[in-house]
């Protein structure tokens, strides 16, 4: 009955630059992987979505999260409580 | 149980030291004082062992049979029930209480000894060198900021659509008679 | 840290000390302790994401990103840098 998620990660991997995807529930279960997203750090993930979230006066909101490293760059983002994280290469 | 971690349950009940495991709760209505179960053999006197093909003699010991490994399953459970309700309320004695009090703590300072817990002091990355460099950097780029936010809805609908197919019914009726 | 003011399109700004105390700040997070320990607590999160493995991979930015608004943060000689900015994208919106 996961064949359409994993399907999804699939294609996302397929995009110019990703080399990693992860997906996680909102109590921070890994609900799939790809790449250099390791299952591990679901958890982290979606913490780090929650809180990033009380920094808008309007809680609700879920906002775009991008953490760059040297090489790489993580864009995180909540949708109905599922946390989405795509690490892009910037070299 | 059907936990992956409980530990046997075949221990011999004679010598064992008690450990934090070892029931607090001695005489319940379920413990091994209860009657004994009687076995097939010395209910029904003369009935023989049914081998392979039913009889009407054999289909009497069959049902037997069945009885009786109803009733032992029956008898298991019901030791394996503790009835809290039934049980006077008895608790520990002061020294008792104590003892176990002073086990638990020295098993504990052992443990602690043994396995140093590393106490960490706050600590933040190693960062970058011109901080307002990085702050006035452009933002995100618009095309980043779609991107993620269709993989997102995307990912989301299709958890969405994860249903559950039933194949078989969860309740199956025996056939007890 | 004056100069955190000078950051284009900058709506506030915020110092924090890697003991979470508020060592300067202005604009619209002056003396806004509740933010200085949300981001803290963020950073925290978000430079133990494991990168590539075990190759070492320095940690440069966060940023936070909503429609009109966005926070930007660094760390740097152990105290975390936030500039909050106003979010005006130049570019046409891809079709």
């Amino acid at each position: 009955m996961e064949k359409a998620l994993e399907r999804q990660l699939d294609e996302t991997m397929n995009n110019p630059g990703v080399v990693g995807v992860l997906c996680a529930d909102k109590q921070g279960l890994c609900l799939g992987a790809r790449g250099t997203g390791e299952r591990q750090t679901c958890g982290l993930i979606t913490s780090l979505a929650e809180t990033a979230q009380k920094l808008h006066p309007d809680e609700s909101s879920s906002p775009v999260i991008s953490i760059e490293t040297d090489n790489m760059q993580i864009l995180i983002k909540s949708k109905e409580g599922i946390t989405t994280a795509v690490y892009k290469s910037s070299t | 149980m059907g936990n992956c971690c409980c530990p046997s349950d075949d221990k011999g009940f004679q010598e064992q030291e008690p450990d934090e495991r070892s029931s607090l709760i001695g005489n319940h209505p379920g413990s091994s004082n209860s009657p004994r179960l009687v076995p097939r053999s010395e209910r029904t006197p003369g009935a023989s062992r049914s081998d392979s093909f039913p009889s009407p003699q054999n289909h009497a010991s069959q049902r037997g049979d069945e009885q009786s490994a109803l009733n032992r399953i029956l008898h298991q459970t019901a030791s394996n029930v503790i009835d809290v309700a039934a049980i006077d309320a008895r608790s520990m004695e002061q020294h008792e209480y104590l003892d176990k009090a002073r086990q638990y703590s020295s098993k504990l300072t052992m443990l602690c000894n043994k396995t140093p817990i590393p106490s960490r002091p706050h600590s933040l990355p190693s960062g970058v060198g011109n901080p307002h460099a990085i702050l006035s950097a452009p933002p995100l780029s618009q095309a980043d900021i779609q991107f993620i936010t269709q993989v997102a809805d995307r990912t989301a609908q299709t958890l969405k659509e994860i249903k559950v197919k039933h194949k078989e019914d969860l309740v199956v009726p025996f056939g007890v008679p | 840290m004056q100069n955190l003011e000078r950051i284009p399109d900058s709506l506030g700004y915020l110092v924090i000390s890697e003991d979470k105390a508020v060592v300067s700040s202005g604009g619209e997070l002056e003396n806004d302790e509740k933010t200085a320990a949300l981001v803290y607590n963020l950073v925290q999160k978000a430079y133990r994401i494991p990168v590539m493995g075990d190759k070492r991979d320095g940690f440069k930015k966060l940023t936070i990103n909503w429609d009109s608004f966005f926070y930007a943060i660094t760390v740097s000689n152990n105290r975390i840098y936030v500039c909050k900015r106003q979010y005006n994208p130049q570019e046409p919106m891809v079709a």
